[in-house]
């Protein structure tokens, strides 16, 4: 998945350099003791520090009691070339209010913590570590990609977060199916039950990823991870777009969405999340062909069209050969 | 011994260290550096052994006074030397600390309040505590301690 914005920024300061990129909205740094944490903190503060590109940094500091967090930030001219940075253990993090201003605030953030926020909802390519290369440190992503597809068992279940389109896609799709119903369950079912895959929302699940992979390291259970639904859906030949929502997109699985809604609306065949849709969740209808059947059409057969990368990636986890192109008609 | 404490039960109800790097530059004394187990802490933590005259040697940022060293190897420290301060944050440690606080339960009496799952799957099974919870319940290993978190956390 290519990332359409490079916001690379160098940070020097005498021999010490760090380099990260603001492709998306938040970096939450979370990594060992001793990694250069603190010190990328201490030098994003100081004078002489040089920092490349276009980005502007701004710590974070304790606020006047009488103005609200979102007044705050308002007040310091947020925009898509501004970070907001802060290193780790103070108590606003906990803060609703905190948590809430930093994900309607329309700007970057780089915040070092360990704390769960759960009142943010980053992806999990958003949980970063320092990664020391040639006396450069890089922030990189602990994971990625938006897509990790472990190779599943067949006596494993599969669950989904709930019964919408995604569920009834994988219905067809895989063997045991059954749904959470509520995606914070996530964490307990891995915890309490054996066998399984929980398919997660790469998208806003950053803040229970390290959680959720210290289960599964001790545990047979796997993590399945893809950009909501409506995003694979997205990236698929059948509809052939990137993820290109901007770097400070604070719902990106509503941006999918809403994108979902508005590209199918034109070829009047709207898609939605209940999965009435058919042509979303089965490889082609049953039903004689309508003229509402549009989404691809090769001659004069109808099909259901998903992206090689994306099927071969599926194929491996779910241990199937599925063919391109299914045809009805 | 080890007190836990999980925080998303109750609401602790004294101060507690989330950040120690100002309390440790605020505290420390040089005698805290004359020790086998800062010796220790800081070359595998920090991976900045001592140096001379109270000095650290660090591979990135050369000679280094103690107050530039991890907030964990900072706060492990606190634990062992300071007696104004015994609550501590688990986000004050990253995994690469859980051994050092594993050894300290055996000989110091601490509280450690529990914010973040503090878990290495390798590390945590083999490292055995001197610890309990803050009502009673004896732990074993620092593998309990996380679990019994993620159990209060995702109940």
């Amino acid at each position: 998945m290519r990332f359409l914005l490079d916001n690379t920024v160098q940070v020097t300061l005498g021999r010490l350099k760090y380099s990260m990129n603001f492709y998306s909205k938040y970096i939450i740094l979370d990594d060992l003791s001793g990694t250069g944490k603190s010190t990328l903190i201490d030098i994003l503060s100081e004078e002489g520090t040089v920092i490349s590109g276009r980005m502007k940094f701004q710590q974070i500091q304790q606020k006047d009691v009488s103005e609200t967090w979102e007044e705050y930030f308002q007040k310091n001219n947020p925009s898509e070339e501004k970070v907001f940075f802060s290193d780790e253990g103070w108590s606003f993090f906990f803060h609703s209010d905190f948590q809430a201003a930093v994900h309607h605030t329309n700007a970057h953030f780089l915040l070092v913590t360990r704390d769960v926020l759960k009142g943010i909802p980053y992806a999990i390519n958003e949980v970063c570590k320092v990664v020391r290369r040639d006396a450069i440190n890089y922030i990189e992503p602990l994971i990625k990609s938006l897509f990790l597809l472990p190779k599943l068992r067949e006596d494993m279940t599969l669950f989904t977060e709930d019964t919408g389109s995604g569920f009834k896609f994988f219905k067809n799709r895989f063997l045991r199916v059954e749904t959470l119903r509520n995606k914070d369950l996530t964490i307990k079912h891995l915890q309490n039950k054996e066998n399984i895959c929980c398919l997660v929302d790469s998208l806003g699940f950053g803040s229970n990823l390290k959680d959720a992979i210290k289960i599964t390291e001790s545990t047979e259970n796997e993590l399945c991870f893809i950009p909501s639904f409506e995003g694979l859906i997205l990236v698929s030949d059948l509809l052939g777009q990137e993820l290109s929502y901007s770097s400070i997109e604070a719902n990106k699985e509503e941006w999918c969405y809403n994108r979902l809604i508005e590209l199918t609306d034109e070829v009047g065949h709207k898609y939605s999340k209940s999965g009435k849709n058919m042509c979303f969740t089965q490889d082609c209808c049953y039903m004689p062909v309508s003229k509402q059947c549009i989404l691809y059409k090769e001659g004069d057969k109808y099909k259901l069209i998903l992206g090689d990368e994306w099927l071969k990636q599926f194929s491996y986890a779910f241990g199937e050969k599925l063919d391109n192109k299914k045809t009805v008609g | 011994m080890m007190k836990v404490y999980i925080n998303i039960k109750y609401n602790f109800p004294e101060k507690y260290v989330r950040r120690p790097s100002a309390l440790f530059n605020a505290s420390y004394l040089p005698e805290w550096l004359e020790d086998e187990f800062v010796d220790k802490i800081t070359s595998i933590i920090d991976k900045t052994p001592k140096y001379i005259g109270g000095t650290f040697l660090s591979p990135v940022l050369g000679i280094i006074a103690p107050t530039q060293l991890s907030g964990g190897v900072k706060a492990l420290m606190l634990i062992k030397n300071y007696e104004g301060q015994r609550n501590y944050s688990s986000v004050c440690f990253g995994e690469n600390c859980i051994p050092f606080l594993a050894e300290l339960s055996f000989n110091y009496d601490f509280t450690l309040v529990m914010e973040h799952s503090l878990w290495d799957a390798k590390v945590s099974r083999n490292c055995n505590i001197e610890a309990e919870t803050f009502d009673g319940k004896r732990l074993y290993t620092m593998e309990d301690v996380s679990q019994l978190y993620l159990n209060e956390r995702y109940k």
